[in-house]
């Protein structure tokens, strides 16, 4: 009756909600309906808030929102390029001397999938929250990867965007540069763990 | 009251009207009703759960590595062996069969470091296989997808007994790096320079009758541990750098004598 009053064309998720609280009571129901609402507790007869209090806290749910994109891209570009040249990637990988032989082709080629599958998350929105953890994890990844290759004296680039392998040109600066580059690419992603909420997202995290 | 209370824990019972409303707004009560959340929370959808992300990027990782090795080993099994190819491993072989030295090169025609070699090393060693005391044995390797048409175009020369002229020809106009490789025509036309006028090489070039050879070799290095082109091997061993490769083969001939 009470669902009649708040959310009238809400009733299956209605029912979903009351598998979780127990049978209705007297005074109150919830909505546990459309993902805006976050599934809060409405007194009868109030009428659910057209924008969730959550989608209110503009300037942070902004910066998001431009983190998210920015991650997307750096991962959909870092995957392509990488995904382009199966033999580049290979050569890249092998090149760090850190996986060993059995690993080097599917960490080379598997890798660039996962980075592409990452950006698709992160464009849609879907579990941001898990998703920049991830990030954040492969980030650090890749900074101890060039890192070690970097103190073990081993000349190569990156490869983080194609290319790689032996490089006799590499020194402190590109290092530097690569391992500045993806600490600034791990700071987006930080601020991603903390901040899940953004606009144009599928779910609130 | 008593009602609200058996429903379960999420309902505390210092919250009593607007607090209690507040209070089992999701994820802002307490952390038991979190944790209660977190553990089966039915409203929220299967793919949002952890372990269905982390086993989309998994299942993703392996399509990549099947789409990825297809790829880069296409041919591999229809690979047609070059006839004309007599060395080990099908390589382009010149030199005395009795010489006591074999060198193996494998290079690539559109690596600057390749072409270097081959400006500074290789004359030399020609000069040795002239006087019948190496063997010189040249892989043509790739260091990249797209050195592939010229590695199959040189292969195609060399069916045509030209791959020496071809292989100078081809790093004597080897583009700068990063800016792309050349075309199919652009390398029937380097064909016609060096005194290639003949349709089944034109053809060669254009089908990419030794692509999946050319995978074959670079498969090859890999499985004799190369990481990094031009790669010299001196009767066997691999030498880390190949600008030394002229001293190991002066000693290899002294040693042999």
């Amino acid at each position: 009756m009470q669902t009649e009053v708040v959310l009238q064309e809400r009733t299956r998720t209605i029912a979903r909600g009351f598998e979780a609280f127990g049978p209705a009571s007297a005074d109150f129901t919830i909505d546990a309906g459309r993902k805006h609402t976050g599934g809060r507790v409405m007194q009868v007869g109030a009428v659910a808030p057209d924008r969730p209090e959550w989608r209110t806290k503009i300037w942070s749910n902004w910066t998001s929102t431009i983190c998210r994109f920015v991650l997307a891209g750096v991962w959909l570009w870092s995957g392509l390029a990488k995904a382009a040249d199966p033999l580049t990637a290979e050569r890249a990988v092998r090149a760090y001397q850190l996986a060993p032989e059995v690993l080097v082709k599917p960490v080379a080629w598997g890798l660039p999938f996962t980075e592409i599958g990452l950006a698709a998350l992160l464009v849609f929105g879907i579990a941001t929250r898990m998703i920049a953890a991830i990030s954040l994890a492969l980030f650090g990844l890749f900074i101890t990867a060039i890192g070690s290759a970097w103190a073990r004296g081993i000349q190569i680039a990156c490869g983080c965007f194609g290319g790689g392998g032996e490089d006799p040109s590499a020194s402190w600066i590109s290092y530097g540069l690569e391992i500045a580059r993806d600490v600034g690419f791990a700071a987006i992603a930080a601020w991603l763990v903390t901040r899940p909420q953004s606009f144009l997202s599928f779910g609130r995290r | 009251m008593a009602k609200m209370q058996a429903r379960g824990p999420q309902f505390s019972q210092a919250a009593t009207g607007k607090n209690r409303i507040e209070a089992v707004r999701m994820g802002t009560s307490q952390g038991q009703n979190r944790a209660a959340r977190r553990r089966g929370d039915p409203r929220r959808p299967w793919w949002r759960h952890p372990a269905a992300i982390l086993g989309l990027l998994v299942v993703v990782a392996i399509i990549g590595y099947f789409v990825q090795s297809r790829r880069s080993s296409r041919m591999a099994g229809t690979e047609q062996r070059p006839a004309h190819a007599l060395g080990p491993g099908g390589s382009e072989l010149i030199g005395a069969a009795g010489a006591p030295v074999l060198v193996e090169v494998f290079s690539d025609f559109e690596c600057p470091r390749c072409a270097q070699f081959q400006r500074t090393v290789e004359p030399q060693i020609r000069k040795l296989v002239d006087e019948g005391k190496v063997r010189l044995a040249y892989y043509v390797a790739l260091t990249k997808m797209d050195s592939l048409p010229s590695a199959n175009a040189g292969i195609c020369a060399g069916e045509q007994g030209a791959f020496w002229p071809y292989h100078d020809y081809l790093f004597a106009h080897q583009l700068p790096e990063n800016s792309g490789s050349p075309t199919s025509d652009q390398l029937i036309q380097f064909g016609r320079k060096v005194g290639i006028n003949s349709p089944a090489f034109d053809a060669c070039v254009k089908n990419g009758t030794y692509n999946g050879w050319v995978y074959q070799i670079n498969a090859q290095g890999g499985a004799r541990g190369i990481r990094i082109l031009p790669a010299i091997f001196v009767n066997g061993r691999m030498l880390s750098d190949p600008s030394s490769a002229l001293t190991t083969i002066q000693e290899a001939l002294k040693a042999k004598d």
